[in-house]
This record gives structure tokens, sequence and C-alpha cells, in this order.
């Protein structure tokens, strides 16, 4: 008994702090729209900011996984853009919703496995290969449409995230079932398990007789699949795809990655609070433009809570020192 | 000790949304009674951005007439240029808080069909500024949204016209464009080539992104390509910043003109101090304040016009001190 | 009788409550090469740190050119003319040798450097101990043996009185020890005194004046060279034969071979090794620092790609370069760096325990009550002191994380075990624990190779020694009772071409 209490104690104290500080935030910006007249805590609000958290939530996945075995990826922003335009085009050109899906899945596959293998079996800084990616993939998007839009879809595009379980849109549904695809996976499967090790510490892993290379380039890959996902998700929600769509997304990911308190040196950390980071992300956002608070405050903000998070993640390693 | 430090973020955060919240009602507020009073019509106003003078021009022409009127304008942006998922995020934000009716310059003209039919759902009229939606979006939307703007295409034709009447047949010509694949900066490429005509002679094209340093960057590697070029036309005022900067480095100033497009206030400082040739000034606090005007007119329930011509005018020497005394009204 | 240089008396030291220096003593004169000798874990380096300021002692006394230092920190030591050369140079390779051998002390005037004349100091140093590179070459670009040298330059450019070299031959050829010695002499005349780190015997003679002896942290004699030998200072080295029980007898060793290693040649660390291991046997892996023991157990599971050779395990060749496949086959490696190698020190015991074993614990699904109850098996049974299953490797002590590791490997259930160091860094009792271990391993069939610097642990432990030295077998000894450990430090230390 004594044991289940430190065990509790000792495991969740971070995402604990993670999880007041979000309801903190909620019922800050309840109580300050409230004085102001709006509502905030309301359920199509939070369908609202869970909705425009989506693509973000997603693509953060990827990237938390890249980050846990202590890598990183700049290149998922420019994916979410190539998958509005190829997949846009693959629509427009009379391909079936759920091929397109899946041609876009497999082709940004490829070029995770093929950014994987460089940084993996290269020995390249994940840093560098990322951002050569990054901005190969922006040129390629704009190569396909020189540089024009795609707009002017079925209506099934869109409902493909509008359509409404009990009055809930279903894009909801999606981020909470590939959330709990990968915390299942990080959990309980040899390959999740495997990418701890790796980014806890890779000589052990590989004396271990783990394949460190092979489980790292695999990361790369499903962080561009991520990406893909969230490429289609912008494009039904937009029902348009634009060139520059998804520009700065990989920091957007990687903040709402550190926030949920997962550390850039890997090993540890949950991918679940990675989806409390994105919202609460979104919810600064959404908060802060019904309160009407300029852009460029907005940005400064955000800035303020991204550092305090982690500032407040690093109290205990600090206390330990 | 954590706790603590989550409660003083909270603190911080909450004083600071506090306090933004209040310098920015003071300005954008209109009536003396601030707070919420329901009776008072609340319009919301989302340029493309605020990173440049001519929206932030735009916006001052509706803060003013919101200021007449009496309405609250809440004016949001995203924190780019030409960013869909954000305009699409700022306008659900819009409808939740509570706004009366909406104006937008769209990111792109094919782009806000998502947030169109979200404000059809709430019941929201919606007013098109600048950019002109396409039509297949508004039948996409099944909505009637009036357009208030400029044609591009005109603008730039007309200071082709002043090229084609000023400059010799064969001007050595290089034109710099916005963002590759969007409507306004195919129109105001296009306008100025058909008013020139065979007055000019196209030997580079290169897009800039709108950008000044981009506008630099590339006019460097234009002169180097075309010593003897003898214009530059620039689909806006930064780029046109940016051009003359290196066309001045180059010690060219005397054989190279560049003609911009906005007419932003350094660029007219530039025009009557006689280093810019001209720019196309549109009237962007027309537009704000024909979009606060008539969305107050469609909450009441009044017809308002479909589309209105907000003009634009070429800004060269002789007519740039009257046009800096038009524009003084609106900065801030 | 020259003056005396230096005279460090009395000296203690301890980390973590070990005494590692205990009344520790050396006295060198001016013009003199010292040499300093003592097994591995002598106390050798911890008295140089001393020497250099690295660390601080505890009790004693230090003297140089008759005033009595304390606390002082490298820079001044360095300014008191007390250069020490390690193995690990302290050169930047992207700069040029000038920049390294002025850095410091930089010519020139409002903290902008005059290059030529910077260069023209350097070149003087240079020519002093005659190196004949351009000061202007980068460091990255020179031999090991020539950034020996730059080193060497590096320290006379300081006013050197004392100048300390560990292990100077290590890594450079005959030719090049030949030249360094003749720079070591030339120092000698300019009545520098040399302290000198070295196992090479025969270099010691060539070289050195005068020996002090340490063992264990302890201060054993002083002899003129040229009054000695081999013989009496391996002697004084080892020290008495202690008396301990020998383990050895209380296993069987069956004739079955399970291991077989051919030829294996490793870049320049390792020359033609090839032994054979037998089922219940273990066997001790002896030899130097620097041996290339670690290196051939690496070779052996694939973490290293061998440049040639085989290896066989009960008859099945083991792939190349694929420690998943030596596993599977049966050989696991226990690193003697448990920080960097052995354990993911951020994770809970139960992840450390489970990595090499998911394939036992994963259906499709990672077993997690399964790899709990498994943890807290091998906590009971290893007597691993832990506050919980769930705590991180980190918060354990050495002895415990060391168990943490040879528990994830015993439930690996393989058939050879190499263990690298296995005590290294552990108490008195958790040592013993650890060899109970062993044996009941090779009792029930498994067998060991021990990788080990302390002689004692290997006579206790090992039915046979296989002592290497520079990369090659020197000695393949039967452990008998009358094997005696100056025999094995012999051939570690000089044995060469004359063995087999």
């Amino acid at each position: 008994m004594n044991n289940m209490i430190n065990r509790l104690k000792k495991i969740d104290i971070k995402s604990i702090t993670l999880y007041i500080g979000a309801v903190l935030i909620l019922v800050a910006f309840t109580i300050i729209c409230k004085i102001n007249g709006k509502d905030f805590l309301t359920t199509s609000n939070i369908q609202n900011i869970i909705a425009q958290s989506s693509v973000i939530a997603v693509v953060a996945i990827g990237t938390s996984l890249v980050i846990l075995t202590g890598g990183i990826d700049l290149s998922v922003g420019s994916i979410v853009g190539f998958v509005g335009i190829f997949g846009g085009m693959l629509i427009k050109n009379g391909i079936s919703l759920p091929l397109t899906i899946l041609i876009c899945i497999a082709v940004s596959a490829i070029i995770g496995l093929m950014t994987g293998y460089i940084v993996s079996y290269g020995k390249v800084p994940a840093f560098i290969v990322t951002l050569g990616t990054m901005q190969i993939i922006r040129g390629v998007t704009k190569v396909l449409t020189s540089g024009k839009p795609v707009a002017g879809f079925p209506d099934a595009l869109s409902e493909l995230t509008a359509f409404e379980i009990f009055g809930i849109p279903i894009i909801i549904f999606y981020v909470f079932v590939l959330y709990a695809l990968i915390m299942f996976t990080l959990k309980k499967t040899k390959f999740g398990r495997r990418i701890y090790a790796i980014g806890g510490n890779a000589n052990a892993a590989k004396l271990s007789g783990i394949k460190v290379n092979k489980i790292e380039m695999l990361t790369y890959m499903l962080a561009a699949i991520f990406s893909a996902l969230g490429g289609i998700l912008l494009l039904s929600r937009l029902s348009y795809a634009d060139p520059n769509a998804g520009s700065g997304y990989e920091m957007d990911a990687i903040a709402a990655v550190v926030i949920g308190g997962i550390g850039l040196s890997g090993g540890k950390g949950k991918a679940g609070n990675t989806l409390v980071g994105a919202l609460i992300l979104g919810m600064l956002k959404c908060g802060l433009q019904i309160l009407n608070v300029p852009v460029y405050y907005q940005t400064i903000i955000i800035g303020v809570v991204i550092i305090l998070a982690v500032y407040m993640d690093k109290a205990k390693e600090r206390k330990a020192e | 000790m954590k706790k603590l430090l989550a409660v003083v973020m909270v603190l911080m955060l909450a004083s600071s949304v506090m306090l933004t919240g209040c310098s920015n009602n003071n300005p954008s507020g209109s009536s003396p009674n601030t707070g919420g009073n329901a009776s008072k019509p609340v319009i919301g106003f989302i340029p493309m951005t605020l990173n440049n003078e001519y929206f932030i021009t735009m916006v001052n022409g509706a803060k003013k007439k919101a200021a007449e009127l009496g309405v609250e304008l809440k004016v949001q942006a995203g924190d780019q240029h030409a960013n869909a998922a954000d305009q699409l995020t700022i306008v659900e934000n819009m409808i939740t808080s509570g706004v009366d009716a909406i104006c937008i310059v769209p990111s792109s003209s094919e782009g806000l069909a998502a947030a169109l039919k979200k404000c059809k759902k709430a019941n929201i009229p919606v007013i098109n500024l600048d950019t002109k939606l396409s039509e297949d979006i508004l039948k996409e939307a099944d909505m009637s949204v009036p357009f208030y703007g400029t044609n591009n295409y005109e603008g730039a034709k007309r200071a082709g016209e002043y090229v084609k009447a000023n400059f010799k047949t064969g001007t050595k010509t290089a034109i710099l464009t916005g963002i590759a694949g969007q409507q306004n900066a195919a129109d105001r490429k296009n306008g100025f080539i058909e008013g020139a005509g065979d007055a000019i002679q196209i030997v580079a094209e290169q897009s800039a992104n709108w950008e000044v340093d981009q506008g630099y960057a590339a006019t460097q590697n234009i002169l180097t390509a075309n010593p003897d070029l003898e214009l530059i036309y620039c689909g806006n005022d930064g780029m046109a910043i940016g051009a003359l900067r290196a066309v001045k480095e180059a010690k060219k100033s005397d054989q190279i003109k560049v003609i911009g497009f906005d007419g932003i206030s350094e660029a007219l400082n530039l025009i009557s101090s006689g280093e810019l040739y001209g720019s196309v000034a549109q009237y962007p606090a027309e537009m704000g304040i024909l979009g606060v005007e008539n969305a107050v007119k469609l909450i009441k329930g009044q017809k308002v016009e479909e589309y209105i011509d907000t003009g634009a005018k070429l800004i060269i020497p002789s007519n740039v001190d009257e046009h800096q005394e038009y524009v003084k009204q609106f900065a801030e | 009788m020259e003056e005396i240089l230096l005279e460090m008396s009395g000296i203690n030291k301890s980390f973590f409550g070990v005494q590692v220096l205990n009344n520790a003593q050396i006295q060198v004169r001016s013009g003199e090469v010292h040499v300093l000798l003592g097994e591995n874990g002598a106390g050798k380096s911890t008295l140089i740190k001393i020497l250099s300021g690295a660390y601080q002692k505890e009790s004693g006394k230090i003297i140089l050119d008759g005033e009595e230092l304390n606390a002082c920190s490298p820079k001044q030591m360095i300014e008191k003319g007390v250069s020490v050369i390690y193995q690990e140079f302290n050169l930047n390779p992207y700069v040029p040798i000038y920049e390294n051998i002025m850095l410091g002390k930089e010519i020139g005037k409002y903290g902008i450097i005059n290059h030529k004349s910077s260069i023209q100091e350097a070149q003087k140093y240079l020519d002093l101990i005659g190196l004949e590179v351009d000061p202007r070459t980068l460091v990255g670009e020179l031999s090991v043996a020539q950034k020996q040298m730059v080193e060497i330059a590096k320290a006379i450019s300081t006013d050197v009185k004392l100048l300390v070299l560990d292990e100077p031959t290590a890594s450079i050829t005959e030719k090049e020890t030949l030249k360094l010695f003749e720079i070591v002499r030339n120092l000698k005349k300019k009545g520098i005194g040399i302290i000198y780190i070295s196992h090479r015997m025969s270099e010691l003679f060539e070289i050195g004046d005068r020996c002090t002896v340490m063992r264990d942290g302890q201060y054993v004699k002083t002899l003129d060279l040229d009054k000695t030998n081999v013989d009496e200072l391996t002697k004084l080295m080892v020290g008495r034969e202690v008396s301990f029980e020998r383990f050895k007898n209380s296993y069987i060793v069956e004739d079955e071979v399970v291991l077989e290693v051919n030829n294996i040649v490793y870049k320049n660390v390792l020359k033609d090794i090839s032994f054979k291991l037998k089922k219940g046997e273990i066997l001790g892996l002896a030899g130097l620092v620097g041996a290339g023991r670690t290196e051939l157990a690496k070779c052996i599971i694939g973490a290293y790609k061998k440049s040639n050779g085989t290896v066989y395990l009960k008859g099945k060749k083991l792939k190349d370069k694929d420690i998943k496949d030596s596993i599977d086959k049966g050989i696991v490696y226990l690193s003697e760096d448990r920080k960097d190698e052995g354990l993911v020190q951020i994770h809970p015991l139960t992840d450390n325990i489970a990595l090499p074993n998911h394939e036992k614990l994963c259906k499709f699904v990672l077993n997690n009550k399964k790899v709990c109850t498994v943890t807290k098996e091998y906590i009971n049974k290893l007597k691993i002191k832990s506050s919980s299953h769930m705590a991180e490797a980190k918060s354990l002590s050495g002895g415990n994380q060391q168990k943490v590791v040879i528990a994830k490997w015993l439930y690996s259930n393989a058939d050879i075990y190499i263990f690298d160091e296995p005590t290294r860094g552990i108490d008195v009792g958790a040592r013993d624990e650890i060899y109970n271990i062993m044996v009941d391993l090779v009792k029930n069939g498994a067998s060991i190779i021990m990788i080990s610097s302390d002689m004692v642990e290997v006579q206790k432990m090992c039915n046979r020694i296989i002592v290497l030295k520079e990369g090659r077998v020197t000695a393949d000894l039967e452990n008998t009772d009358e094997l005696t450990q100056d025999q094995i430090l012999y051939y570690a230390l000089s044995g060469g071409g004359q063995i087999e």
C-alpha cells in the first residue's frame, strides 16, 4: 500500500503539475472572460479548442516519438503543407478520398524513411537532415502547383472532420484515438519501450541487442506519417490547400512536446501529455483571441508560457542538484 | 514549491491578459462607457496580417469609423502572412465571443470556405475587403458577401499606362512579384504589363514574397545579370524599398527608376525626396471605413452595396504632398 | 648529490570513504628521471592528480623547490613549474600548433594577438625539442608522437621545473620512442625533474634513474634502477601473497568447448588472438589497462567490427557486428561501464531488466505484470538494495547497479557471460556476493569470461588465465596453487614474443 502511494508520488508528480497548470489556465480564462462578459467554458468552445489544436496535436505525436529517442524533426510542418497540396491534387483528379489518404501516408512514410536513414545510419545530425528535408519538401510542394493553392473540393472532404457524432465533431475522436494508440504503443509494446531505451542510453540499448539504428529510422517514418495525418486533417478542416500551410508547425509541435514534459534529451516523458501541451497552446490562443488581445501580445504570452512550463518541469532536477 | 510556481504562472498570465486587454481596449474601445453593453453591436475585423502598414492603415480607418458610429471593433490577425488555418481559428473564436458581423481580408481568395460556412451557420454577416473571394468559394458557402476594395489589376494598369506615356519603347525592365500563386500578385504584375505595352522589355522577373530583404537580394542579383537595367516595377512598396537600396548601392540611381505599389508612408517620403519614382496608392483606410459602415447597416438589417471600387492612383512627385496630407489622418 | 626538487610525503586521500592513498610519498631530484611504478589502482594517478592540483590532498606535505604548497589550483601549479602530460592530450586540434603553445600567454597589445611574434616564440620551443614542423600546422593534422612533442613544448614554454609524463610511449612507435628519450635526456640536462609513469619494464631501465614503487595506495620502496631488476620490481609491486579462498575448486569444468575464438584482429589494438572456452569454466582475461581486453570482448559479441577472425559458439558462427545475433545464440557482455553502457540510468529497474528480454516478456504486448514479478524476484535473489522495483537505476549504489546489470542478463539465460571488471568500484561485501553469483552460474552449466585487473580476484575465481599484453596473448596459464601473482604480472608487463 505504502509502495503504491510512493509509486504514484514518484511517477506522476510531473504529470500532475502539468494537469494542475492546464486546469489553472482554464479556470483563469473562464474567470477573466466572465469578468469581460464572455463565455469561455462552454461545450462548443471546448470543442472549438480541441478542433483548433487537432492538427498540431496529431503532428506532435510524431515529434514526441522522435524527441523521445533524443532526436529532432524540423520537417513535419513542410509535410503538412505537402500533403495538403498533393492530396488536394489527387482528389481534384478524381482519386477517391480513402485512396488519397493512403497514398499520402505512403509517400510521406517514404520521405520519413529516407530522412531517418540518413540520420540513423548516415550519422548526420537530425537537426541538419530534417532542416534540409523541410526545405526540399517545401520546394517540391510549390513546384507541384507553381505555388498556387488548391481549392474547390467535394463536401465529402470537409465531412471527414466536420461530421458529428452525438453533436461532437469527429475530428475530436480522431485525436483521442490516435493518442490512445500511441500511448498504448509506447507503454506496452517492444517498439515503444525500445524508443525510451534508446533515448535514455543508446549504448546500453545497443549492447542489449537492440537495433538502435532501425528503431531510430522508424521514428522518423512515424513522424512523417503523423504529419501526413495532420496534413489531411488540415486539408479537410479548411477544404483548401495552401503550399505555405503548416509552416512553423514544427516549432508549435516541439512546444507542445516540451510543455507536455518530454525533455529534448529524450528517454523520458509521456506522449499523452503532449496532447495536454497542445491543448494548453490551443487554449491560450483561443482565450487570448476571445479576449481580443492583439496578436503581438499573444505571441509574447505564449513564449512566456513555454519557458515557464519547462522551467517548472526542471524544478525537481534543480532541487536534486 | 511547484504549486506555487503554477500559481505564479497563472497570475502572470492573468495579469498580462488584463493589461494587454486594457491597453487594447482604450484605443479601439469607442464609446466612453466601456464594459459589457449588450446592445452595442460588435464587429470583428480580420486583416490578412498586422505586420505591415497597409493593413494597419485599414484597421485605423475602421477604428475611426467604429468610434464615430459607437460600435465595438475587435481586431485579430494571424501572426504570419497568408495563413488560412489561423484565419479559420480566428473566425471560430470570434463567433464564440459573440460578434455581430465580420469584416475580413482573406489570406487567399480561395481559402475561407470553411470559415464562411461557420459564419452562415451562426447567422453572422460577412464583408469582404481588399482581396476578393472567388465566386466558387461564395457558391460553396452559399452566401452573398459584399466586396469593397480596389481592383489590383486596374491600379497596376494605371502605373503601366504612366510608364508607357513617359518612357521610351523597349525600356529594359525587371519585375518583382509577390508570393507566387496569389491572385493579387498575379494581377499586380499582369495589369502593369498590359498598361505598359511595348514601352517595356522585361529582362527579369523574380518573386520576392512581398518582403523588403528578399526584394533587396533579388535586385542585387538582377543587377548583376542585367547591368543596363532601366526600370524596376515591384508588386508592393516593401520590395520596392529593398530594390531601391540595391540600386543605390550599385550607384545606379540615375540610370534605374523604381516603381512600387501600395503607397505606404515610407514610400511616399521616398517619392517626395525624389528617390522612388512612383507608387500605386490604394485606399486601405477607405476599405476599413466602408467595411464598418456597411457592417453596421447589415446588422440593422439594411441593404448595402454589393461592390464598391475604392480606387487606386499612381503617386508621383507632383501629387505626393496632397496624398500625404490625406493619409495623415489615418496614422496613429 | 643533486638537490631535492619535489618532496611529497604522508599524502592521504579517500573517495567516498575508500582510502585511495595511504601515507604515499615520492621524492624527486632536479635533473633525474624518476619512475613511478605500480599496478592498476595502486594510486599513481591519484598521486599525480594531487601534484597537478586537480585533486586536493587530505593530509601530508608537498614541498616544491623548498616551498611548501597548500591547496593550489591546477593553474597555480603550472605557474609554480609543474606540468603534467596525460595520455589524453590537452590540445585543441582545430587551431595551429603555435596557438596551442601560446594559449594563455599570447603576445600582443589591447587583446589583439600579434601572430607573427607568437609564431616566432612558438618556433623557439619547437626548436628546443627538435620538432621540425611549421608552427602554423593544425594540431589535428599531427601524429600522436608529434602531438606529444607539442605538449612538451607547451610545458617547457612555461618555465617548467617538474614534468610528469603519464605512459608517454603507450601509443607511439619505437622510433618515436627513441626520439622522445632524446628529448627527455635533454630536459634532464637542463635540470628539469621528470616523473615517468610506464609499465614497459625494458623502457624504465633505459631512461630511468630511480624508481618509486606503490601498492594499494601506499609507498613501498624507492630504488636505484641500476641496482635492481625486473623480478625484484614485480615482487615489490605485487607484495606478499595474500591468502584467499579459491572458488575455482568448487566447480567442475567439462570438456565440451562452448566458445572458439580464432585469430581476432581489430585495428591495431588486437593482433591475432585465439582461445577456447569450455563449459562450466571461468576463464580470466588478465592484463594491464590498454592491453585490449575490453576490445576483445566487444569484438566477440559483435559490438566492434573485427578486422579479421571468427567466433564459434557451440559450433555456430557468430555474425559479424550483430549483437542481437550473439545474444540470441547465447553470449552476453556485462560492460565495465555501468553508467554509459550497462544501464539506462534514468529508467526504473523494471525497464532495465526487461530491455534485453523483450522477446521473452512480450507476446504482442509487453507483460508489465511479469516484468514487475521478475524484477522483484531478482531484487530478492541478488539482494539488490533499492527503494522499490520502480526506482530509477541512478538512485542505486555502484554495487547494486552492477547487480541490476547482472540481473538483466541472468534473466536472458545465456550460455556464456563476459564480465568486464565486475567488481570495479564495488565494496567488499558486494564483491563476494557477485563472486557467488558467478560460481552459481558455472555450476548450472554456463561459462564465464572474466576480465579483471584485480590479480587476487582472477586467481580466486578462474581455473584458467589468459594474459594479454598490447593486443597479444602472452600466456595461457592453468590456475594452479603454485601460480603466483608476480608470474601473471610478469606476462602482463614484460611478456613478449618469447612466450609460447
